[in-house]
C-alpha cells in the first residue's frame, strides 16, 4: 500500500518533472542557487574564510552553469514550460558565451576589487543573477520571458555599476543607467503591448502565424510593436541614435564591470532582438522596409561610434565607442536578415568577448591608481616596463582592429562575406571603411603603451603585480583570440548550424 | 634530401616563424645567441630558396612546388600555394635582402634587441607568403600581416617623427586593402553563381567571366590597394615619411620587397582577371607612372636628406615598373619584372649603406658630409656602386630593365619613352649630385675626418648585392629565362586583338 503511494508520488515527480523540462533550464537554475547561496556567504561567521569562501563559491557555481550550458546545449532542440522557453543549440552555445564571461569576470574582478580595498559580497551572485538573466532572455520563447529575463539582467546590472559606493562616479553612471534603462523597458514593454493587442498573444511563433496568417503586415500597431521593440533593445545594445549613455556610464563605472557590461549583455540582447523579430516577422519581410530600416541603423551605429571614437582621452570612453562600432558590425550582418546570417554574429561575440575581455583585464591590472588614470598618458611606457603585457596589447588591439592573424579578423569576414552574399555591398563597404578607421584609435592606445616613455608613471606601472587569475584569463582569451584567427572553421559552422535551429 | 613530397615552399614560409618561436624562449640579454638563431633561420630558407630555384622548371607557365592543404572548407578557402616564374624570383629576393637587413642590424639596434628581431622573422614570413598564395583569401591574410611587423619596426625602432609615420604608413595601406577585401569575396560568390560551388582558390577564379562593367569597378578596387603600395603617383605620400624614420632595415625591406607586392599585384590579379578594365585604364595609369616617374626624380632632386632622396628615387623607379607593367606588351613587362628584381637590389643597398653611414655620424642631412671619400674610400666605393646601379649605367643591372621598360612605352606611344628616358637623365643628376655633395669637395666638418671605414660584417652584406648588380647587367638573360613564361600567360589575352576594346561578352578573361 504504501509502496503504491510512493511508487504513484513518484510517478507524478516524474511526470511534473518530465512536463516542464526542468532539465532545459539546468543552467538558469544552478545559476540562481548559486547567486542565493553566495549572497549567504557574507553572513558568514568566520572573517577569516569569508571572502575566499564567497569568491570560490561563485567560481564553482559559475563553472557548473558553464558545464550545464554544454550540456544542454549538446541536447536536441526543443520546447519546455509548455512553450514559454526553447532549448536548442543557438541557446545553448549563448548559455556557454555568458557563463563563461561571467567566470572570466569573476576571476579578474577578485583581484580588482581586492587592489581597490574593497570588498563587496554582492558582486559574484549579482554577476550571477545577470547571467541567469541573460540566459533566460536568450531561451524564452514568449515575449514575456524575454522580458522578464531582460529586467533580472538588468536590475542586476544597475546594482552593478554603482557597486563601488565609495566613488560618486561609480553612483552617477549608476544612476544614469537606471534611469535610462527603465525608459528603455518602458519602450520594449509599450511595443510588447502593442504586439499582443494585435495578435491576443505573446508567444513568438503566435504572433509569427498571426502576422503570417493574415495579411497584417501593413498593420500599424504590429508594425509600431516591432519599431517600439527595436528601441527598447536598442537602448540596451547602444545602438545608435540609443547610445547617449554608453560613454558616461562606461566611464564611471569600475572597469570590470564595464567589461562586464559591454560584451555579455550586449550579447543577450542582441541575439534577443535577432531572435524576436526574425521569429515574428514572415519570410516576405525580408524584401520590406525592415532589412533597410536595420541597415541605416547599422551604418549609422558603426560610423558614429567610430568617429566620436577618434578623438577620446580617455580608454574607457574609447572603448565605449568601440563597443557602439562593434555593434554596428553585427547590424550589418542582422541587416541581411536571414537565420544563418545570425551565425555570423554568434562568432562575433565569441571573438569580441575574447578580445575584448583580455584587453580590459590588462588594463584593469595597469590601473594601479584607479581607472581615473586611464586615460591614454596613464598607460604611457607600459610595454617598456612590462613587455609581456606589450605582446599581448598588440594581440588583442590588432584583433579589435580586424587585421589578420586575429579573431577579430575573422570574425569581420563573415560578416562581410554575408553581406556581399546578400549583395549588400554598399553595407559591406561602409563596415570595412569603418573597420580601417577604427584602427587610427586602437594604434593610438597601442603608440601610447609601447613607444613613449613611462615618465612620471613609471614607478606605479613597474609596481604591477599579476595574479595566477589574471594571467590564466589572459593567457585564455589571448589563446582564444589567436586560435579563432588562424582556425575559425569549426566555431562557426557550429555556429551557423546553431542559427538555423531559431 | 627534399624529394617532391616535402613541402618546401611551407617550410620557407614558416622557417622564419619556427625561429620566432625559438626566440620567444631566449632571455633578451643574450644577444649572441638571438643573433645565431635570427641568422640561421633566415640562412637556411635562403638555402632552400635557392633549392627551389634551382629546381624550378622554366619551361612549363604553371605554378610549381604546389601545396594544398583545406582550411575553411564551408568557405571554398584552402592553404594552397605555389610559384610561378615572378613569384619564384620575387622570393628570392625577399630571402636574400631579409638575411641582409638581419646581418645588417646586429650592431645598429640597441634596445629591445630581441622583439626587433621577431618583426623582422614574421615579416619574413609574411612576405614568402604573399608571393606564395594561390588563394585569395591566404594571399589577404598575408598582405594583411604584414602591416603589423612593418608598424612595429617604424613605431618602435624608428626616427623622431616615427609615430606619424607608423600611423600614416597603416592606415593608408590598410585604406587602401579594404574595397580589395570585398572585391575578393565578390570574386567568391561570382565562382558560386558560375561553378556552383564557392571558392577563392586561383584555379577558380583565374577562370571567371567577369562583365566588362564589373571589371573596371573591381580593377579600380584592386587597384587603388597595390596603387598605395607601389605606390603610384598620388598615393605615395606615405612612402617618404616611413622610408625617412624606418630603421635602415626595415627600409631595406620596405623599398626591396614590399613595394614590390603592389607590382606583383597588379601583374598577377590586375591584368589577367580583368583584361577590359586594364585596357580601357592603361592610358590612366601610364599617365599616373609617367608623373611619377619625373615628380619622383625632381622631389628627390631638392632633398637634403639621403635617406628621403633615395625614398622619393623609389616613386621614381617604381614609376618606370608601372609604365613597364601596363605598356602592356612583352618588352615593357619583362622590363618591369626585371626592374622589380634591380629596384630590390640596388636601393636596398643604398638604404644599406645610408644606414651604415647613419650608425656612425647619426645623421643623414647631406650638408653634414662632404669630401668624406678621402676617410671612408671603401664606402664611396660601394656607395658609387649602388648609385650607378640605381641610374641604370650600362653594365649594371639598371640599365637593362630600364631600356627594356623604354622600348615597351616607346611601342606603346613614342612620348612615353621619351618621358621614361628624361626620368633616367633626372636620376644621373640627383644621384650624382648628391653623390658629389657627399663624397667629394674638402672635408668641412671635424667629425668626418675620423670616420671608420666598412668593417668586415658590412663589407659581406654589400658583396653579394654588387655581385647580383654586375651579373644582372651583363647577363641577365638566366634570370630572364626563369619568368618569361609566366609574363607570356599574362599577356596570351592581350596579343589576341579581338578582346582589346571589346565591348561584348563573349571571350573575355578566357
Amino acid at each position: 500500500m504504501s509502496s503504491a503511494l510512493y511508487d504513484n508520488t513518484t510517478r507524478q515527480i516524474i511526470a511534473i518533472l518530465g512536463n516542464t523540462n526542468i532539465i532545459y533550464v539546468l543552467p538558469q537554475i544552478i545559476l540562481s542557487a548559486g547567486a542565493v547561496i553566495t549572497m549567504i556567504t557574507s553572513a558568514f561567521p568566520s572573517e577569516k574564510y569569508k571572502q575566499s569562501v564567497n569568491y570560490y563559491l561563485a567560481v564553482i557555481f559559475l563553472s557548473a552553469g558553464a558545464a550545464a550550458s554544454l550540456y544542454t546545449a549538446s541536447l536536441p532542440s526543443r520546447n519546455a514550460f509548455n512553450g514559454m522557453v526553447k532549448s536548442d543549440l543557438f541557446s545553448g552555445i549563448l548559455n556557454v558565451i555568458y557563463s563563461v564571461t561571467a567566470l572570466l569576470i569573476t576571476l579578474t574582478a577578485h583581484s580588482y576589487f581586492r587592489r581597490r580595498g574593497r570588498y563587496i559580497y554582492e558582486l559574484y551572485p549579482l554577476i550571477q543573477f545577470a547571467a541567469a538573466g541573460m540566459m533566460f532572455m536568450t531561451m524564452g520563447s514568449d515575449l514575456m520571458v524575454i522580458f522578464i529575463g531582460l529586467e533580472i539582467l538588468s536590475v542586476a546590472l544597475y546594482i552593478l555599476t554603482g557597486i563601488d559606493t565609495g566613488d560618486r562616479r561609480s553612483n552617477e553612471s549608476s544612476v544614469k543607467y537606471f534611469l535610462m534603462g527603465v525608459f528603455a523597458s518602458a519602450f520594449l514593454l509599450y511595443g510588447i503591448a502593442f504586439l499582443y493587442g494585435a495578435s491576443g498573444t505573446t508567444s513568438l511563433e503566435g504572433i509569427g502565424q498571426f502576422i503570417n496568417e493574415k495579411p497584417a503586415w501593413d498593420n500599424l500597431y504590429i508594425s509600431a510593436g516591432i519599431i517600439l521593440l527595436m528601441v527598447g533593445f536598442g537602448f540596451k545594445i547602444s545602438m545608435v541614435p540609443f547610445h547617449m549613455w554608453t560613454p558616461d556610464v562606461y566611464q564611471g563605472t569600475p572597469l570590470i564591470i564595464t567589461v562586464f557590461l559591454s560584451t555579455a549583455p550586449k550579447a543577450a540582447a542582441l541575439t534577443a532582438m535577432i531572435k524576436v523579430i526574425l521569429i515574428i516577422t514572415p519570410a516576405a519581410a525580408a524584401s520590406g522596409w525592415l532589412p533597410d530600416l536595420i541597415a541605416v541603423f547599422a551604418i549609422l551605429t558603426m560610423t558614429v561610434g567610430n568617429l566620436l571614437a577618434l578623438n577620446q582621452n580617455d580608454i574607457k570612453r574609447i572603448m565605449a565607442f568601440s563597443s557602439i562600432a562593434h555593434i554596428g558590425y553585427m547590424l550589418v550582418a542582422f541587416a541581411v536578415f536571414r537565420s544563418e546570417a545570425a551565425g555570423t554574429i554568434l562568432f562575433y561575440f565569441a571573438a569580441y568577448i575574447l578580445m575584448n575581455t583580455g584587453f580590459f583585464t590588462i588594463l584593469s591590472l595597469a590601473a594601479v591608481n584607479g581607472d581615473r588614470n586611464l586615460t591614454l598618458e596613464g598607460v604611457q611606457g607600459l610595454a617598456k616596463e612590462k613587455p609581456l603585457f606589450g605582446l599581448f596589447l598588440v594581440i588583442f588591439l590588432f584583433s579589435l582592429a580586424g587585421i589578420p592573424p586575429t579573431a577579430g579578423f575573422s570574425a569581420k569576414f563573415f560578416i562581410f562575406s554575408t553581406a556581399v552574399e546578400a549583395r549588400l555591398y554598399f553595407l559591406a563597404v561602409t563596415g570595412i571603411l569603418n573597420s580601417a578607421v577604427s584602427a587610427y584609435y586602437y594604434l593610438r592606445i597601442l603608440l601610447h603603451v609601447y613607444i613613449s616613455d613611462a615618465g612620471g608613471n613609471a614607478d606605479s606601472l613597474r609596481g604591477i603585480k599579476i595574479n595566477t587569475a589574471c594571467f590564466i584569463v589572459i593567457l585564455v582569451t589571448c589563446a582564444g583570440t589567436v586560435w579563432l584567427g588562424i582556425m575559425p572553421g569549426d566555431l562557426i559552422e557550429l555556429a551557423k548550424k546553431a542559427a538555423l535551429s531559431l | 634530401m627534399f624529394g617532391a613530397d616535402f613541402p618546401i615552399l611551407s617550410t620557407i614560409i614558416f622557417l622564419p616563424l619556427a625561429g620566432v618561436v625559438i626566440l620567444l624562449t631566449v632571455p633578451g640579454t643574450k644577444k649572441v645567441i638571438i643573433n645565431i638563431v635570427t641568422a640561421s633561420a633566415g640562412f637556411l630558407s635562403l638555402i632552400l630558396t635557392f633549392i627551389i630555384y634551382s629546381r624550378f622548371d622554366e619551361n612549363t607557365a604553371g605554378y610549381q612546388f604546389a601545396e594544398r592543404y583545406y582550411w575553411l572548407r564551408e568557405y571554398g578557402i584552402s592553404f594552397h600555394i605555389g610559384v610561378d616564374g615572378i613569384s619564384l624570383i620575387l622570393i628570392t629576393l625577399s630571402a636574400i635582402l631579409s638575411l641582409l637587413a638581419v646581418i645588417s642590424s646586429f650592431k645598429s639596434i640597441t634596445e629591445r634587441y630581441k622583439e626587433y628581431m621577431i618583426t623582422l622573422l614574421v615579416l619574413q614570413t609574411g612576405m614568402t607568403g604573399v608571393f606564395a598564395a594561390m588563394d585569395m583569401f591566404l594571399f589577404f591574410i598575408f598582405w594583411e600581416v604584414i602591416l603589423i611587423p612593418m608598424f612595429i619596426l617604424i613605431a618602435i625602432w624608428g626616427g623622431k617623427e616615427r609615430i606619424y609615420a607608423s600611423i600614416k604608413f597603416f592606415i593608408f595601406t590598410l585604406f587602401g586593402s579594404t574595397m580589395m577585401l570585398i572585391s575578393i569575396i565578390y570574386l567568391a560568390y561570382l565562382s558560386k553563381a558560375e561553378f556552383g560551388y564557392i571558392s577563392y582558390d586561383f584555379t577558380d577564379i583565374f577562370r571567371l567571366n567577369i562583365v566588362p562593367g564589373i571589371q573596371l569597378v573591381l580593377f579600380m578596387a584592386f587597384a587603388l590597394s597595390f596603387a598605395v603600395k607601389v605606390p603610384l603617383f598620388p598615393f605615395h605620400t606615405w612612402l617618404p615619411d616611413a622610408h625617412t624614420e624606418a630603421p635602415a632595415a626595415g627600409s631595406v625591406i620596405l623599398a626591396g620587397v614590399l613595394l614590390k607586392m603592389g607590382t606583383y599585384g597588379f601583374l598577377r590579379f590586375n591584368l589577367p582577371l580583368f583584361p577590359h578594365a586594364a585596357i580601357v585604364m592603361a592610358p590612366y595609369m601610364i599617365a599616373l607612372s609617367i608623373t611619377g616617374i619625373i615628380y619622383g626624380a625632381l622631389m628627390a632632386m631638392v632633398q637634403p636628406d639621403v635617406k628621403k632622396l633615395v625614398a622619393y628615387s623609389s616613386v621614381s623607379h617604381m614609376g618606370f615598373i608601372m609604365l613597364g607593367i601596363f605598356s602592356l606588351n612583352s618588352e615593357g613587362m619583362t622590363g618591369a619584372v626585371l626592374q622589380m628584381i634591380n629596384h630590390g637590389v640596388s636601393t636596398g643597398m643604398l638604404f644599406l649603406l645610408v644606414g651604415m653611414i647613419y650608425d656612425r655620424r647619426h645623421t643623414r642631412l647631406i650638408a653634414d658630409y662632404g669630401g668624406i671619400a678621402k676617410t671612408v674610400p671603401v664606402f664611396a666605393v660601394f656607395f658609387m656602386i649602388a648609385a650607378l646601379s640605381s641610374i641604370g649605367l650600362p653594365g649594371m643591372n639598371g640599365f637593362i630593365g630600364e631600356i627594356m621598360i623604354m622600348t615597351g612605352g616607346f611601342m606603346v606611344k613614342p612620348l612615353y619613352g621619351i618621358i621614361a628616358a628624361g626620368g633616367v637623365i633626372l636620376s644621373a643628376v640627383y644621384m650624382l649630385w648628391m653623390y658629389q655633395r657627399v663624397m667629394f669637395g674638402p672635408i668641412t666638418l671635424d667629425v668626418n675626418k675620423t670616420i671608420i671605414d666598412l668593417d668586415l660584417r658590412e663589407r659581406f652584406i654589400l658583396i653579394p648585392l654588387v655581385i647580383l648588380i654586375f651579373w644582372i647587367g651583363i647577363y641577365p638573360q638566366p634570370l630572364i629565362t626563369k619568368y618569361k613564361k609566366s609574363v607570356q600567360v599574362i599577356l596570351q589575352v592581350y596579343d589576341n586583338p579581338r578582346t582589346q576594346g571589346g565591348s561584348n561578352a563573349e571571350g573575355e578573361g578566357k
